[in-house]
């Protein structure tokens, strides 16, 4: 019985304790908004951060018309890419894909650029739509990841970094 | 842009041995490709004590396959166009991220 009496006690203490702790945790995240406030404005100009980029870099190869190499390579520079390298190829489509295509003959372009990660969804989207817009100017284009660059100054300049120079 | 995962098949092969290269890809299922023509540097060297000749001039057959078929279209160039052939090809693929102009038909042209 006296075990049984404790026992009610206890029961009965419990909701006593419950509203106290469902009161307690509304200041909190007041306090919480207020810290997180705070560390916000300290977050951007943190000096550390104008020399660190954790954009990866990717090459672009973009494939199109050897007549349209120039136009493209302009576009891929105004995009944002600081290295382009243009090399001269050709398709290997049979004559049958050609005139599916619309094509007219095999002389192409690959032109390499890198670009950064951030920005890679932007230029191939652009990059998709000149591709299905202008006339004799389809193409492809995609990226693979870079790995590894050695150098800073080569990394800045790949990046287009421009923090770093003033 | 296309949301299927691609890779980039890049096979090194002698100058003219392009063709094999390109036929072996087709057979499984890859659609087209691009060359560039190049020049290989081999260390003199090693060509020596290895007894081999490099020939310099180069093919570099570029392919984007889907990954699922990747593997094999890897497979039919080694075999048809690999170091023991007169392609005397190298082939390797690289992860592709994202691509643009691939797997979709053209909308109504421009001016």
């Amino acid at each position: 019985m006296d075990t049984e009496k404790t026992g009610n006690k206890k029961e009965k203490a419990k909701p006593t304790i419950k509203p106290k702790s469902k009161q307690k945790p509304e200041p909190k995240p007041k306090f919480k908004e207020k810290a997180a406030q705070d560390k916000k404005p300290n977050a951007t100009p943190k000096p550390k951060d104008k020399n660190v980029s954790t954009n990866r870099l990717m090459l672009l190869v973009t494939i199109v018309n050897r007549r349209k190499a120039e136009y493209y390579a302009d576009l891929i520079q105004d995009m944002g890419a600081n290295l382009s390298f243009v090399a001269m190829g050709e398709g290997t489509a049979n004559a049958k894909m050609l005139d599916m295509l619309g094509l007219t003959d095999n002389l192409r372009v690959a032109i390499f650029s890198v670009v950064k990660e951030s920005a890679q969804t932007k230029i191939l989207r652009t990059l998709d739509d000149k591709f299905t817009s202008i006339r004799d100017g389809k193409g492809i284009a995609f990226t693979v990841p870079f790995s590894s660059v050695i150098g800073a100054s080569v990394f800045n300049f790949l990046s287009d970094n421009r923090m770093t120079f003033k | 842009m296309s949301d299927v995962k691609y890779e980039m098949v890049c096979c090194i092969v002698n100058a003219g041995f392009s063709d094999l290269v390109m036929e072996a890809a087709r057979a499984e299922g890859a659609s087209g490709g691009t060359v560039l023509h190049a020049r290989g540097t081999a260390n003199k060297e090693a060509e020596a004590i290895f007894q081999i000749t490099i020939q310099p001039d180069k093919d570099i057959v570029m392919l984007i396959v889907p990954v699922k078929i990747k593997d094999n279209v890897l497979h039919a160039i080694y075999q048809h166009a690999g170091l023991d052939t007169n392609g005397q090809g190298i082939a390797f693929s690289l992860p592709v991220s994202k691509t643009a102009g691939i797997g979709r038909k053209p909308k109504e042209k421009k001016d």
